[in-house]
């Protein structure tokens, strides 16, 4: 095991020979579904979202005629609505075990991908390529100004040359233009989907789905705001890994919305008693980028040796937007695209990578201000270059605020590009700064 | 009167300082051991026995430096930053730039000017050997003299010749081929110091520039990175009132007496 201070990081086997050609999905069911299936029932349900999401991968492999592929900053919503479920081969990654996913890495770079190129389209460009994936009816892609997300494209549209792509152009603006301009554009994807899928849409399911949406937001912003009590009832590592599963793949489903209920009212239950995470909170930090995923013991680790609990992850967390009032039962079709125009434009990490960095920055402030934040830190993907570019603006403005903030590379899924030791060899120092400032003050 | 020590065990040294909360006791300076507990212990062991102590006297000991997890029967580790910080503010309190330069990575600290030895912002080099002692190392080899005669040399030469500063590697092969292609040997060597310079200049302008700059580490005493790194600040750079090389081991040092004496938790 690798230690920092005698606290044991995970670490991993490289020299094991890895079979890449398994079943993707087969292999997350098993090692991921399995572990969670393992624990307690009064454990379990903190992880449904990830068994739901698992849930539906399986049930692509058995109707490939609803697997519709989908861009992961593309809202689910659509999908639901006509009657599919939404593949995103990215989200793979974010859930395959670390040695699996390096060995997909390096498959991929054996294909000729670039070394700069990080996990999330590496860990599945073999399988895409080899089609070891289950295959797509229709193909939902935007325009994310972001390496990976481009080449993407192109290899799904060079993979699946029969399979017309639609691409949704994100607009560059909030106003009420670019709602409309997103809304044009869905309701044209709408008549995309019926013809690739076959699907009539059914505008009851439509509200249906928009309904679940909505109240899944409203939930999440109830719970956002509890978590800004100190200390913080739900320290944000404890489910990061599966509030990010949910609001990136599962809204609009009925499941999520009642695990979000019982959610709420645990972390009510929580803030009533006065209870916080595991450990002591002494200082409260916001990542302001990415974070590290295979291995989130780096976050165990920071809360024992500093008492610093995540209390926000900006790219993780969904931005909350009050859904217009709207009568479910009788929305109009306009009604409905325009609230799914409005959710889209916000969907978590499209809403950072398209138009002016002051979206970017101004939404970090918010998120270190309400949350209390001591100091933030940016643990910026390695090549993710439209958000390193918002690096040093961000830590100025945060600045101005009082906000100390840690500028760190990682890569979310390869620790061979940085190491849990190396990331806390960061981190330490900058928790020491802030426990410091916070004793002076 | 009670008596703490700070243990740094760096890549290239280890250095230990034995403290009483006014002034250092004594200190020593080790080569580093493969194993970093026994650079720990030994280091220790010689600066206990300068003092006429012996380990078992020390009232709390901290542990700093990359082997900070190492050092045996340490109460507490602390990251070098912080240490260097309480170190440099220890011998000068009007540190508000503190730039340490060690074997095997580099970092700048901007200090509180408090003059308590707070850490305000940092930024560190630690996946590079470029702008680190390492990368001098590497080039005293090429040359064949003693790393120590590098400063003279850059500072007599008449004119800096341009090396790389993104590679060390690449760096030593460009050395290499300047060397055969007959050139002024100190010219080289200036150029050697400068791109040192250049790399630390960067690490700076990440984290503002205050006056008064410092520098701390075992390149301190390296006259030739020193003048290049003045010449790309703009700023005279000053030396510290004691031994560059065991400011982290005195910071930890001081920090171990802030602990014992319950100023921290």
């Amino acid at each position: 095991m690798s230690s920092y201070k005698g606290f044991q990081f995970k670490t991993y086997d490289f020299s094991k020979k890895i079979d890449t050609t398994v079943d993707l999905i087969d292999l997350i069911d098993e090692l991921v579904g399995g572990d969670i299936k393992s624990r307690p029932e009064q454990v379990q349900w903190i992880f449904d979202p990830l068994l739901q999401a698992i849930e539906e991968l399986k049930f692509c492999q058995a109707n490939p005629d609803k697997v519709v592929y989908r861009h992961f900053t593309f809202a689910p919503e659509m999908i639901y609505a006509m009657d599919c479920v939404s593949f995103v081969p990215e989200a793979l990654t974010f859930i395959l075990p670390t040695e699996y996913l390096c060995a997909l890495v390096d498959e991929g770079r054996d294909l000729g991908m670039p070394d700069h190129w990080c996990g999330f389209l590496g860990g599945v460009l073999a399988p895409l390529m080899y089609k070891r994936l289950p295959q797509p009816k229709a193909i939902l892609h935007c325009n994310q100004p972001c390496d990976n997300s481009v080449a993407q494209g192109t290899v799904l549209a060079e993979t699946f040359p029969d399979t017309e792509m639609f691409i949704l152009d994100n607009p560059y603006t909030d106003d009420e233009e670019a709602v409309q301009f997103c809304a044009d554009q869905l309701r044209e994807g709408f008549s995309y989907m019926e013809r690739m899928t076959g699907n009539k849409l059914d505008l009851d399911r439509f509200r249906e789905v928009m309904k679940n949406s909505a109240r899944a937001y409203e939930l999440i912003y109830e719970i956002n705001e509890l978590k800004k009590v100190s200390p913080c009832p739900i320290p944000t590592s404890a489910i990061l890994r599966v509030t990010s599963v949910a609001f990136y793949a599962l809204t609009g489903t009925e499941r999520l919305v009642k695990w979000l209920e019982k959610h709420l009212a645990d972390a009510k239950e929580r803030v009533a008693k006065g209870i916080g995470g595991f450990r002591e909170e002494k200082l409260r930090v916001v990542w302001t980028m990415s974070w590290p995923v295979f291995d989130y013991s780096v976050y165990d680790w920071m809360e024992e040796e500093h008492g610093a609990i995540a209390v926000a992850y900006h790219s993780a967390e969904p931005f909350y937007q009050p859904p217009p009032d709207l009568d479910y039962s009788t929305a109009s079709y306009d009604e409905l695209l325009r609230l799914l125009a409005l959710r889209n434009n916000n969907h978590s990490m499209g809403r950072q990578g398209r138009g002016s960095l002051n979206t970017f920055v101004n939404d970090n402030i918010k998120w270190c201000q309400e949350f209390k934040a001591d100091g933030a830190i940016f643990a910026g993907h390695w090549q993710c270059q439209a958000n390193w570019s918002s690096a040093q603006i961000t830590k100025e403005k945060l600045a101005d605020q009082g906000i100390p903030m840690l500028m760190m590379m990682v890569d979310q899924l390869d620790p061979r590009v940085v190491s849990s030791d190396q990331m806390a060899s960061r981190l330490d120092p900058f928790l020491e700064m802030l426990t410091d400032r916070k004793m002076a003050r | 009167m009670a008596l703490v020590a700070g243990c740094d065990v760096g890549s290239v040294s280890g250095k230990a300082v034995l403290f009483d909360g006014e002034k250092i006791v004594s200190s020593a300076v080790i080569p580093a051991r493969p194993v970093p507990v026994v650079t720990a212990s030994e280091v220790l062991d010689l600066a206990a026995g300068q003092a006429g102590v012996t380990q078992a006297d020390i009232d709390y000991l901290v542990g700093t430096g990359y082997g900070r997890v190492k050092v045996p029967n340490a109460q507490k580790a602390v990251s070098e930053i912080t240490c260097h910080a309480k170190g440099a503010a220890f011998f000068n309190n009007d540190v508000a730039t503190l730039i340490d330069v060690g074997g095997q990575d580099s970092k700048v600290i901007s200090l509180g000017s408090d003059g308590s030895g707070r850490v305000m912002e940092f930024s560190m080099n630690d996946k590079c050997a470029a702008g680190t002692g390492r990368f001098l190392e590497v080039m005293a080899k090429v040359f064949e003299i003693p790393i120590e005669q590098f400063g003279e040399a850059a500072l007599r030469a008449k004119r800096c010749l341009a090396i790389s500063s993104q590679c060390t590697v690449f760096a030593e092969s460009e050395v290499v081929c300047l060397i055969g292609q007959e050139h002024d040997l100190d010219e080289i060597i200036a150029g050697i110091c400068d791109a040192v310079a250049a790399r630390v200049a960067t690490l700076v302008g990440r984290v503002g520039l205050r006056e008064k700059v410092y520098m701390s580490g075992g390149v301190a005493r390296n006259t030739g990175v020193r003048q290049k790194l003045e010449r790309r600040l703009g700023v005279k750079i000053w030396e510290l009132a004691g031994d560059p090389l065991i400011t982290g081991a005195l910071g930890a040092a001081v920090m171990a007496m802030e602990y014992l004496q319950g100023h921290r938790q």
